[in-house]
């Protein structure tokens, strides 16, 4: 009777301005724009007002943070629960990506690259996941509320590697060998690899059955150290040339000329930038280095605190220029360059704090819990009111450099046993000579320091990553994990760790409101402890849900 | 019970003779329509002959407004107001003459006639609109209500049908949140609906046949009819969008008349705010707000004042020397008013000395440049005008021209707010064309055009952030301070005079052309097609602000001389535009067919579809930093993008486009057995582009039954006292379409703007990221809505006082809310599932009764009531903490203790040497459990009631299952509305009174206007607070100079923070929510009272002129409630929703902080040529 027939275009309506899942995946360009939002997993140097992983995390031997007592993971509740569904969150934009490439008409290569893509976040979600939790449920595909596998149960955590090593071949052998340095490129997929690789090659080496893991496994051990290394020679393959400045890393305006760049974080002006510097130039207590770290450095000699034929002391004895201060620069003097470039020259404590860093207008007065300022991050590029100010930030955040992949090499021929004098000369003493120190040997001198049970070598490639990483993406939390080292965090095995500068020779107003120890040394947080047990080789499972899931069941010693 | 035919009824009283033009052709339109479905095509035109007559009832009186039809065509004309008429047909034809409330009769035309009808007391006839059609009210089977119109919506001065709606049928709950002439209120049938998409329930709203999502701009002059279809069965035809009712709206058509009618109505009011808050001096309150910083230990500090013993003192000196008179908006004056100091001075004690703190350096008491306020302001009196002026005009031209009726209309509105500084303002004008032509005896044609502008200016950001009515009632009455200074205003007034403009300008034009055409007596097939577009342009000007910030110091200090300094507030600029098109067009169509069968058998079928699509486009802009504030444009603004802060500076531009559509095919069936037994099914088969593919479609059935016993032969011996009677049942279901947008559908939307990352390969570029798709459950489905309904209707005495009742009970199944908490390996939030159903079961009565005393004086009362109330019966959450949602809970329940009262000495065992307690006596229960903030509780303090008698008061685990001595203390849900009218008339006399009335809500507000010194941050005291607990510790003793039964308990400031008890409302110390200071917001309030006189017409009719009415109508004249606080009862719900989730009203107490409701005094006049 009537006309009404075209009821189907009457109510099929696509919404206009958000795509649907099914009129999206129609191109490459889309599935670039998808793909974007990976990016929101490097956090650098944090977005706008927020913290970063460089200088903020300080639940480690290097800083000690308002929070460096902490074992993050105490607070099951509240912590845990962003570790655990963030990255099953990326895992399934992973999987959903991958399932709608299959369907997708585009050309084998840009198929391959987009799908190597998804799986190479996909694999840095499971390693992310893996090294805080153990074993985690494997989820490989998308899930709908009805699938049985989201109820499902925890994967052994080996399988879960050897899954996401596969993801990240894949990744390594697909994606598009490009240049880019601010985006997707074969570069990038071979650096998380070696950095992955590592990390499983050295946890399976060194872990402890009586301390709640699985035994020690020696092929396991030597596959990832192999892949690692394979991935490190791909990259240094490509990468010959380090920067010329240790510093300039880290402070300035645009990596895109810096040769050794991986992948970096851009921040631009006015549009997106973050805090870092302004933590640590503003009057906000910075979390300063501790005596365990100051001391690590070696000495222009090449040789460390025990050994040097240099003045090896860490007491100031002399005032700065303004008569108040302690004045560092003699003991930085005689030690690597990269202490000097990681902390300021004069000795900075809650109690009197310390203005003219840069000598500018914007300098205002500083502290540090441990009397060590923060120096690395700091940028004199930065223009008048956007330096000393949260979210006003804008120096570029390295995330995958050529340094990383020149440590991460030496290290695992070393642990491989098989390193040689020329693959240390191939990479960690490139950084040496970028700081005009001594090269380091097959074979050094036993440091008496050496309190982690690992060769004079290994040791020295340990002694040198920390150097190097000062400060940097919660590297050194992780290294010790790996190492089996996490009771080095212990403040009463090793009371250097929340130790700061010496203020022995310091005017007594300047001590008066400070807690020092019987020699002089700032105690930071003297009310505050960190205490090891050997439960923090993994974080708890959230409770929330395991409540959900009755299938979960908790890690040793969270029970 | 029906008012809209009481009416039509009384028009035939001779004092009625002359009623409204518009109430003439209200009853006419219903006849003429059913008086043509009825007719059926006739062979030839004859020669015609002019006939002329009078209508006039048994007493002789004019009978205006009946119809006049050539029998058995559409050819016909409806009686002038004086009762006669002229109209040409063939010799000796017969005319039918009808009129509602007369019996219609069947006439032989001669050239000059009288015509006498007589009363039809069982108004049989009497036809109600209801879906897609007309019903004849006694044939009824579902819930339907008709409003009075010309009583509800003519010669009131109200603007806003949906405010004018309010109390005007049972089960209709209209609420106001302020008395904003911008706002409009929420219109709601039968209560709560839903717990989808925040429990949004709106009915749908059809006007013309058509949707209608604002009938704030109709014009209330150009509503022929109202009906409210409340019961699934009456709104099944309508599909997925009528869930939750139908409100039916029908403009005013054109008819046939032999004469031009021109009308013309106008009404001039004046408003007053019902109640506006009320400080005590400023003495008084610096005296509270000092005792409630001190005993928090606090300094009495307001921005820099310290409120100590001195200032209070200078505070009584400024109160004496003044009369305790408040001042008005004047020049402050210096030294005086207020006190600037010249130099820093410092806290001392009784002997000069300075007093050190733990550090040992002096305390500031004021510095340089600060001021110090002594001066009581008249706060109310300041910022609003006693009366405030509105206009209204209309006028309506209506005829016929040939074959072509018209109906014409004009209407303009003007209104303004009761602020005294740039107050808003509200113009709104109307334009309506209604044509009809009688094409040929078997197809009508016609078209309806209606053009509605609306301005509504007002300043700026007024209410949030700097909003006057924020601050106004923050501080008390001296701190504004609200006077000049050398001509320059102080913040507040100088934020409210110069904030700049926003103006919001909508257009609403729709055009409508429909059809009619008749196949063969008793089949007609109707069809329309409307086109709607509404346009919204909202522009405004951030403007800076300069005057004396008084939030600060206000003066410099040179050579010991304060010299005040104005300066600019508020630096930024900016201009932002809201621009929005709304276009939609709907189509109709559907055919009717009446058979009746052996004189027993009625059938009324009727089937047809319907098809509308609609689309929006939004673009919402704004940018900073104006070159010149004059010149608030786009381009003349500076503002570059800044994604770190997209609010608060440079600009950014949001762009919202989306689109529907809606198709269904519906039937009706009714049927009935000598008007005894009734039968109508109804079903729609409604698709809706809101669900998947392929769960477009759905069918909703439904049935309605009716036994009219009073028809049945033994019933015969009872019909002279019962003269009607009727058992209604009906049954059915619909879904829900109103879930929110793509609920059903995975959609894959931009990341927002403020997180993107400048990663990726152009350095200097935003990269777009999408997020990946939403997670739609696998296992989702329609939202369900079943309705029972019960119904009785009676009549008593020829219909003289009728009655009817409805039960229903209405259960919403499958609620979508977010599923149960699932595991994060999901890698998304648990997405929207089928989570629970609603119970609702609620009552209605109404009784509706008139006489006519002698030949006079008619009198008619009527009153009505309903209730209803909402228990969630399923609901996925275990632990059923008290403000979450669990199965078992009536919707709305407020959680709180029961007061007792307060503490006295007795009630401790002992005190230390400062008045300390030592502990609690003997039997008296112990409130440490609810101590938190330093607060302890003392003499003078609130005592609640041991509820389980476990020794000690506290709130258990804040669950339904353990809540301790906590109690169900009152329920936010409107209970018992009801309204009433009475009437009268007598010779050209008519008066009208009209209550309405909420006969059960409550709030916990945290209001600061209920509360005295509640919240730390403001330690204000209105002046209905003052009855606080006063008394003090003399060393051995609690002395009390207020005794132990004041109103509140002891002062301390800072009472509206969330206390230790979970799962309840934020409230503390003395103030946990409690019995005692629950707010009630019962009231009855004489809504309208008209008295209107209409001239005789022998005397207008001099001067050629039908009709002349004056009339004075008043609104909210009277109100009767126990509020406990200085607003008005129907003050609204902005975060008193208990468990729902406010907007902060209640923590921030702000609560009451509105524009003012008012009352209206309104004269007017109706002239009818």
């Amino acid at each position: 009777m009537l006309s009404v027939t075209s009821c189907d275009g009457l109510l099929n309506k696509a919404p206009l301005d958000s795509f649907a899942d099914s009129n999206y995946w129609t191109s490459e360009a889309n599935v670039e724009v998808y793909a974007n939002t990976f990016f929101n997993n490097f956090i650098g140097y944090g977005n706008q007002g927020g913290s970063g992983s460089y200088y903020f995390p300080t639940l480690n031997d290097n800083q000690c943070g308002a929070g460096f007592v902490d074992w993050n993971y105490n607070n099951v509740l509240t912590v845990n629960t962003a570790a655990w569904n963030n990255p099953y969150t990326e895992i399934r934009r992973a999987n959903i990506m991958l399932a709608r490439l299959e369907g997708m008409n585009l050309s084998e290569t840009a198929k391959a690259h987009w799908t190597g893509v998804a799986r190479l976040m996909r694999g840095l979600q499971y390693y992310w996941l893996v090294r805080t939790f153990g074993d985690v449920p494997l989820v490989d595909r998308e899930l709908s509320v009805s699938d049985e596998a989201v109820f499902g149960p925890r994967t052994d955590r080996d399988l879960v590697m050897d899954f996401a090593l596969e993801d990240l071949n894949y990744a390594v052998s697909n994606i598009k060998d490009v240049a880019t340095k601010t985006s997707w490129s074969r570069n990038l997929a071979q650096a998380i690899k070696s950095e992955v690789c590592l990390y499983e090659g050295t946890y399976s080496k060194y872990r402890v059955a009586a301390d709640g893991q699985k035994a020690p496994d020696a092929t396991r051990a030597n596959k990832y150290l192999t892949e690692s290394k394979t991935a490190s020679s791909a990259l240094m393959a490509k990468f010959s040339t380090l920067n010329a400045s240790y510093q300039a890393n880290y402070n300035s305006l645009d990596l895109a000329k810096n040769p050794e760049m991986i992948f970096y974080k851009h921040y631009v002006k006015d549009l997106f930038m973050h805090s870092l510097p302004d933590y640590t130039c503003s009057s906000s207590q910075q979390y300063g280095m501790t005596k365990d770290a100051f001391n690590a450095y070696l000495f222009t000699d090449g040789k460390p605190k025990a050994s040097t034929t240099l003045d090896n002391t860490d007491v100031p004895a002399t005032l700065a220029a303004d008569g108040i201060h302690l004045d560092l620069t003699p003991l930085l003097a005689v030690r690597d360059p990269r202490l000097a470039a990681s902390v300021d020259k004069v000795v900075m404590p809650v109690s009197a704090g310390f203005k003219g860093r840069l000598g500018r207008s914007d300098d205002v007065e500083m502290t540090s819990s441990t009397g060590y300022g923060v120096f690395k991050f700091d940028s004199a590029e930065l223009a008048d009111g956007y330096r000393v100010e949260t979210g006003k930030n804008y120096t570029d955040a390295p995330l995958y450099w050529l340094s990383v992949i020149y440590l991460n090499y030496a290290e695992a021929c070393a642990e491989l046993g098989s390193c040689t004098q020329t693959d240390l000369d191939n990479s960690v003493n490139k950084l040496r000579d970028r700081v005009h120190m001594p090269h380091m040997v097959v074979s050094p001198a036993a440091d008496p320091a050496n309190n982690m049970g690992v060769s004079a070598l290994i040791w020295e490639i340990r002694r040198e990553r920390r150097v190097e990483l000062m400060y940097d993406g919660n590297f050194r939390f992780w290294d010790l994990m790996r190492w089996h080292q996490l009771d080095k965090l212990d403040t009463h095995l090793y009371l250097d760790v929340k130790l700061g500068a010496n203020l022995t020779n310091a005017a007594s107003q300047i001590t008066e409101e400070v807690t020092v120890d019987n020699e002089g040394y700032i105690i930071a947080y003297p009310n505050h402890d960190r205490i090891y047990e050997s439960k923090y080789y993994a974080y708890p499972i959230p409770t929330s849900q395991i409540a959900i899931n009755k299938a979960l069941t908790q890690n040793e010693g969270w029970k | 019970m029906n008012l809209s035919r009481k009416a039509r009824r009384i028009c035939s009283s001779k004092f009625f003779a002359a009623l409204t033009l518009v109430a003439v052709l209200t009853s006419g339109r219903a006849y003429v329509t059913s008086a043509a479905e009825a007719s059926y095509p006739e062979a030839s035109m004859q020669q015609e002959t002019k006939v002329s007559g009078v209508i006039v009832d048994t007493q002789g009186q004019p009978v205006p407004g009946a119809s006049v039809i050539q029998k058995g065509t559409t050819n016909g004309i409806m009686s002038a107001v004086d009762g006669s008429f002229t109209i040409f047909v063939p010799g000796g034809a017969t005319l039918q003459i009808s009129c509602i409330g007369y019996t219609t009769i069947d006439v032989k035309s001669s050239p000059s006639m009288r015509v006498v009808l007589s009363e039809d007391n069982e108004f049989l006839d009497e036809v109600v609109v209801v879906g897609y059609g007309t019903q004849k009210k006694a044939n009824l089977t579902g819930a339907v209500s008709t409003v009075d119109v010309a009583k509800t919506l003519e010669a009131r001065p109200v603007a806003d049908i949906g405010k004018a709606l309010q109390g005007s049928v049972p089960g209709l709950t209209v609420l106001n949140s302020s008395g904003s002439i911008g706002g409009s209120p929420t219109i709601t049938i039968r209560g709560l609906g839903t717990l989808s998409n925040d429990a949004t329930s709106n009915p749908l709203i059809i006007v013309d046949g058509v949707a209608m999502e604002d009938i704030s701009y109709l014009n209330p002059n150009d509503i022929e009819n109202v009906s409210v279809l409340k019961d699934a069965a009456s709104t099944s035809i309508y599909g997925s969008r009528a869930a939750f009712g139908v409100i039916l709206i029908t403009t005013k058509s054109a008819h046939k008349m032999d004469k031009v009618t021109v009308s013309y109505t106008s009404n001039f009011s004046f408003r007053t705010p019902t109640v506006l808050p009320e400080y005590p001096s400023a003495y008084e309150q610096m005296k509270a707000f000092k005792e409630a910083k001190d005993r928090v230990g606090a300094t009495p500090e307001l921005f820099g004042m310290v409120i100590n013993d001195n200032y209070i003192e200078q505070a009584r000196q400024w109160g004496e020397r003044h009369g305790w008179k408040k001042a008005g908006y004047r020049e402050v004056v210096l030294g005086d008013d207020l006190v600037i100091a010249t130099e820093n001075t410092y806290l001392t004690d009784a002997n000069g000395n300075y007093i050190l703190d733990s550090k040992g350096n002096k305390q500031l008491l004021q510095s340089a440049g600060q001021a110090n306020y002594y001066a009581d302001w008249d706060v109310a009196g300041i910022f609003y005008k006693k009366w405030t002026p509105a206009q209204t005009h209309n006028f309506a031209l209506q005829g016929t021209t040939g074959r072509v009726s018209y109906y014409l209309s004009f209407g303009y509105d003007k209104e303004e707010g009761t602020a005294r500084f740039a107050p808003e303002d509200l113009k709104k004008w109307n334009v309506m064309a209604n044509l009809t032509s009688d094409v040929t005896d078997w197809l009508q044609l016609g078209a309806r055009i209606s053009y509605d502008k609306k301005n509504f200016s007002q300043p700026y950001s007024l209410g949030i952030g700097q909003g006057s009515l924020q601050y106004i009632w923050r501080w008390g009455s001296f701190f504004g301070p609200y006077g000049t200074l050398n001509g320059d205003d102080f913040r507040t007034i100088a934020y409210r005079k110069q904030s700049g403009y926003d103006v919001n300008r909508s257009n609403y034009f729709r055009v409508t052309g429909f059809g009619k055409i008749k196949f063969m007596e008793g089949l007609v097939l109707n069809m329309d097609y409307t086109y709607n577009v509404y346009d919204s342009d909202r522009r405004y000007s951030e403007n800076k602000i300069y005057g004396i910030n008084n939030w600060s110091s206000i003066a410099s200090i040179s050579g010991g001389v304060a010299t005040v300094t104005p300066g600019w507030i508020k630096t930024y600029t900016a201009v932002g535009n809201n621009n929005s098109r709304n276009t939609s067009y709907a189509f109709n169509a559907y055919l009717d067919y009446t058979k009746t069968f052996g004189e027993a058998h009625n059938f009324h079928a009727m089937a047809g579809a319907n098809a509308e699509e609609g689309e929006f486009y939004q673009s919402i802009a704004y940018r900073q930093g104006l070159l010149d504030m004059n010149l608030p444009e786009f381009g003349l603004a500076t503002g570059t993008e800044n994604t770190y802060n997209p609010d608060s500076s440079g600009w950014y531009w949001q762009p919202h486009h989306t689109h529907w559509g809606t198709a269904g095919f519906f039937a009706r069936l009714n049927y009935d057995y000598k008007g005894i037994y009734l039968l109508e099914l109804n079903g729609r088969y409604d698709g809706s582009s809101r669900f998947p593919e392929n769960q477009h479609w759905a069918f909703f059935p439904s049935a309605s039954a009716g036994y009219r016993f009073s028809e049945e032969a033994y019933f015969e011996p009872l019909k002279n006292v019962v003269s009607n009677g009727k058992f209604r049942a009906s049954f059915g279901e619909i879904g829900n379409e109103a879930i929110g947008s793509n609920m059903f559908l995975s959609t894959i939307s931009p990341v927002a703007t403020g997180s993107v990352n400048w990663v990726g390969d152009s350095n200097t570029n935003k990269v777009s990221m999408f997020n990946a798709p939403t997670l739609v459950s696998d296992v989702l489905s329609w939202e369900r809505i079943q309705t029972l309904d019960f119904g009785l209707d009676l009549g008593f005495l020829q219909d003289e006082l009728t009655a009817s009742f409805d039960w229903y009970q209405r259960n919403t199944l499958d609620m979508l809310a977010p599923a149960a908490s699932m595991p994060a390996t999901l890698g998304a939030s648990a997405p929207y599932q089928n989570n629970g159903t609603l119970r609702t079961r609620g009552w209605e009565l109404s009784l509706d009764w008139h006489h006519l005393f002698g030949k006079d004086l008619m009198v008619y009362a009527n009153a009505s009531i309903g209730d209803f109330k909402s228990v969630i019966t399923k609901w996925d959450n275990d632990a059923k903490v008290l403000n979450t949602k669990y199965a078992g809970m009536t919707y709305g329940d407020i959680w709180g203790f029961e007061s007792d009262r307060l503490f006295t000495p007795d009630d401790f065992s002992g005190f230390t040497e400062t008045g300390e307690p030592t502990g609690y006596a003997v039997g008296v229960p112990s409130q440490a459990a609810l101590e938190n903030g330093g607060f302890h509780y003392g003499v003078g303090d609130m005592k609640y009631k041991d509820l389980n008698g476990d020794g000690k008061i506290d709130g258990g685990a804040g669950t339904a299952d353990d809540h301790g001595d906590l109690k169900v203390i009152g329920n936010i849900m409107p209970r018992y509305q009801y309204s009433f009218r009475l009437g009268a008339s007598w010779k050209g006399f008519d008066v009208d009174a009209f209550f309405q009335g909420v006969g059960k809500r409550d709030v916990w507000t945290q209001s600061s206007m209920v509360y005295p010194c509640v919240r730390n941050a403001d330690a204000t005291i209105f002046a209905n607070e003052l009855d606080y607990w006063k008394g003090s510790w003399d060393g051995e003793n609690w002395v009390s100079t207020s005794g132990y039964d004041t109103q509140f308990a002891r002062l301390w400031s800072g009472g509206n923070e969330a206390g230790t008890v979970t799962g309840i409302e934020n409230g503390s110390k003395n103030f946990y929510p409690q019995s005692r200071y629950l707010t009630h917001m019962a009231y009855l309030r004489l809504k309208n009272l008209t008295i209107g006189y209409t001239l005789p017409r022998a005397l207008t009719q001099k001067v050629n002129i039908d009709k002349v009415r004056v009339y004075f109508s008043g609104e909210n004249l009277l109100t009767f409630d126990h509020v406990n606080g200085p607003f008005d009862p129907e003050t609204g719900g902005q975060g008193a929703v208990n468990n729902v989730g406010g907007d902060g009203s209640i923590t921030n107490s702000v609560f009451g902080r509105i524009d003012p409701f008012y009352s209206t005094y309104s004269f007017g006049i109706q002239i009818t040529l």
